[in-house]
């Protein structure tokens, strides 16, 4: 699904010595994998995923997604292919303010399928009923706390019903209550959808939430863990429902 | 949710640099399209009223030459005589073909036997006249009869009337020269007949009577043969025809068109200050704004915004205030022209043609295209900066 061939990306600092953020890094991640990275803050995380992304063009080796190498594209293709096939969640507020959370749900869609029609609309409608802010749409981002701002901007990422979801940290900024609603909302996602996600983190204690555990460190992979398959991560999640009121996973069907 | 939707949700959302570069078009459009109509306006103006006339070289009573052109581009009435024999001997002057006097007349002013008050009115002689003439011939198919006159474009005749009240004589209006932007456009043309009778029934139509000598003229208009110098026939007029001033018609006016120039100079000076100044403050105001996005612009890219889409885009919101700007702009100069013509032509002593509607939509729409070509090389630089970076670069920022 997602294949890093002997990736590097070096970033050119001003009056400073270029900075290799991630080193040689093999990498292959296969539908229905949930992928948690982590590691230190400026051990490469959020590079790695802006090179699963197209986001950030890598320095030498080849990003391909569903077998298309992302840089042997044009760039109205990669767009597309983030448009079409990636979900984002970003770690800081990205919400355009100038428009309703309505709106903002259904801004992907308009990049490639022209205006949003009722159909769209109805969907995000729904994507909102999923997220709990149903009655959130035509407020506008301002209006919103940070958890509930995170909560449009997940489902602005499966507004396209794509096949994969990275979330670069996307509780940083978020108590700790609300952290935990975040990841249980993204458990849901996953539980009940089989997406392949990838969730970048400094916070250790997600490690074994997912399927499979990265650790980072100076750029390279310095830990792959393989450690549980769907079905276990279901049982993790039963347990966890049962020992630690703080997460929850919804018995509702997914929007998608 | 469309481009125009996010273009116009982005625009109220920056107040500060939406109207700063609206005011800034507008005050460079409106201002290059005030000094293009003042300037190319009196031109065309000073152009026009040179054709009208129709003649090589104007004589004229010596010394009078600039109430004669003041009165001819503005319509203010005057009363200069010279001798009608100026005609025949103007007429024996070798290189001269055709002499055709006229004679400047005006209307009461305030008297209730006049319909317009202080009307500049000219009388032409049928038998040598070459400047009215050629628009009869063209436009009516006859000559004026006793008691006919044409006007200039906004002379009209008042509702329930059919005729124009002359020194209380009834003048039959035939016809409507085109528009010159001078006094011209407010002047009446009748044959020295009609003169005659206007005079001649004056004392008994009239609160005044107007009085003529019937040997006395205006002005003579000369139309050389072909190949003579205007210069030098000019020159030969005045040294054989005593107390007159010939003047070739490329120098009447001239110190209009030399008051033009300057204006010229000025207005476009001061324009292209005005220009610059915008363009930077546009460039600086809008790059902040743009800069102040990079994070939204990173998250519209990660969606699925190509990068020409997102150059489009901030493009476009340039481009709807550009227009917005330079539209109003626009419309308050040609409102303000319309509405304070006279003043402005009193103030600048300068006739003022008007340009028809598809002439200055068509100016209107070049001015535009100017200024938006202008604030987008404002706004190359910044814009073409952000969507030059990685997405990724902007998002970590």
């Amino acid at each position: 699904m997602i294949k890093l061939t002997n990736v590097s990306k070096e970033y050119a600092l001003k009056r400073e010595a270029p900075v290799m953020a991630v080193k040689d890094v093999r990498l292959e991640i296969t539908q229905g994998e949930f992928v948690v990275v982590t590691g230190r803050s400026g051990s490469g995380k959020t590079t790695l995923l802006n090179l699963m992304a197209g986001l950030a063009k890598p320095t030498a080796g080849s990003v391909s997604v569903n077998g298309i190498n992302l840089w042997e594209k044009s760039d109205t293709e990669r767009a597309r292919l983030r448009n079409q096939q990636l979900g984002f969640v970003f770690q800081f507020p990205s919400l355009l303010q100038s428009l309703t959370v309505l709106e903002n749900i259904v801004l992907p869609l308009g990049f490639f399928g022209g205006a949003a029609n009722r159909a769209d609309l109805d969907k995000a409608r729904q994507m909102l009923e999923t997220v709990g802010l149903s009655d959130k749409v035509n407020a506008v981002p301002r209006q919103l706390s940070a958890g509930q701002q995170q909560r449009v901007v997940i489902a602005r990422a499966l507004i396209n019903s794509p096949a994969i979801l990275l979330a670069d940290e996307p509780t940083s900024n978020l108590d700790e209550q609300t952290e935990v609603e975040i990841i249980s909302l993204l458990m849901d996602i996953y539980r009940q959808n089989g997406i392949t996600m990838v969730l970048v983190t400094h916070d250790g204690s997600l490690v074994n939430r997912g399927t499979r555990s990265i650790v980072m460190s100076g750029g390279q992979i310095v830990s792959d863990i393989n450690q549980v398959d769907f079905a276990s991560v279901q049982a993790s999640a039963a347990l966890m429902r049962s020992d630690d009121p703080k997460f929850s996973i919804s018995d509702k069907p997914p929007p998608y | 949710m469309n481009d125009l939707r996010l273009i116009t949700r982005n625009i109220s959302d920056n107040p500060l640099r939406s109207w700063i570069t609206g005011l800034c078009t507008a005050l460079v459009a409106g201002l290059i399209i005030f000094s293009y109509l003042l300037v190319n306006g009196s031109q065309e103006s000073l152009m026009r009223v040179t054709q009208r006339l129709g003649a090589d070289i104007a004589v004229i009573p010596a010394g009078n030459q600039i109430i004669v052109e003041e009165a001819l581009l503005m319509g203010n009435p005057i009363s200069v005589w010279m001798p009608r024999a100026v005609v025949n001997e103007v007429a024996s002057i070798q290189g001269v073909e055709v002499v055709s006097p006229q004679l400047f007349l005006s209307t009461m002013r305030g008297a209730s036997c006049c319909t317009v008050s202080d009307m500049f009115m000219v009388a032409y002689d049928p038998a040598t006249d070459f400047t009215i003439r050629p628009w009869l011939k063209d436009n009516l198919d006859t000559n004026l009869k006793l008691g006919q006159a044409i006007g200039g474009t906004y002379i009209t005749t008042t509702a329930g009337r059919e005729d124009i009240l002359v020194y209380g004589y009834e003048i039959d209006l035939v016809g409507s020269l085109e528009s010159t932007g001078s006094g011209l456009d407010q002047s009446l043309f009748f044959t020295y007949d009609t003169a005659v009778d206007i005079a001649r029934l004056s004392p008994m139509k009239a609160e005044a009577a107007l009085v003529l000598s019937p040997d006395s003229i205006s002005t003579a208009l000369v139309r050389l043969t072909d190949g003579a110098d205007p210069y030098k026939v000019a020159d030969e007029i005045e040294s054989r025809v005593r107390g007159v001033s010939a003047i070739p018609a490329a120098s009447l006016f001239r110190n209009q068109r030399e008051h033009v120039e300057s204006l010229r100079r000025n207005l476009g000076l001061f324009s292209v200050i005005a220009w610059v100044m915008s363009m930077v403050l546009i460039g600086f105001v809008s790059a902040a704004a743009v800069l102040g996005r990079r994070q939204e612009l990173g998250v519209l890219r990660a969606l699925g915004a190509t990068q020409t889409r997102l150059i489009g885009l901030l493009f476009s919101e340039s481009a709807l205030l550009t227009l917005a700007g330079g539209m109003f702009g626009i419309a308050l100069s040609a409102v303000g022209l319309i509405l304070f013509k006279t003043l402005i032509t009193q103030s600048f002593n300068l006739p003022l043609y008007i340009p028809s509607l598809p002439e200055f939509l068509l100016l209107a729409g070049w001015i535009l295209l100017v200024v938006l070509a202008s604030v987008f090389l404002a706004l190359l630089l910044p814009i073409l900066k952000v969507s030059s970076e990685e997405a990724a670069t902007i998002l970590k920022e």
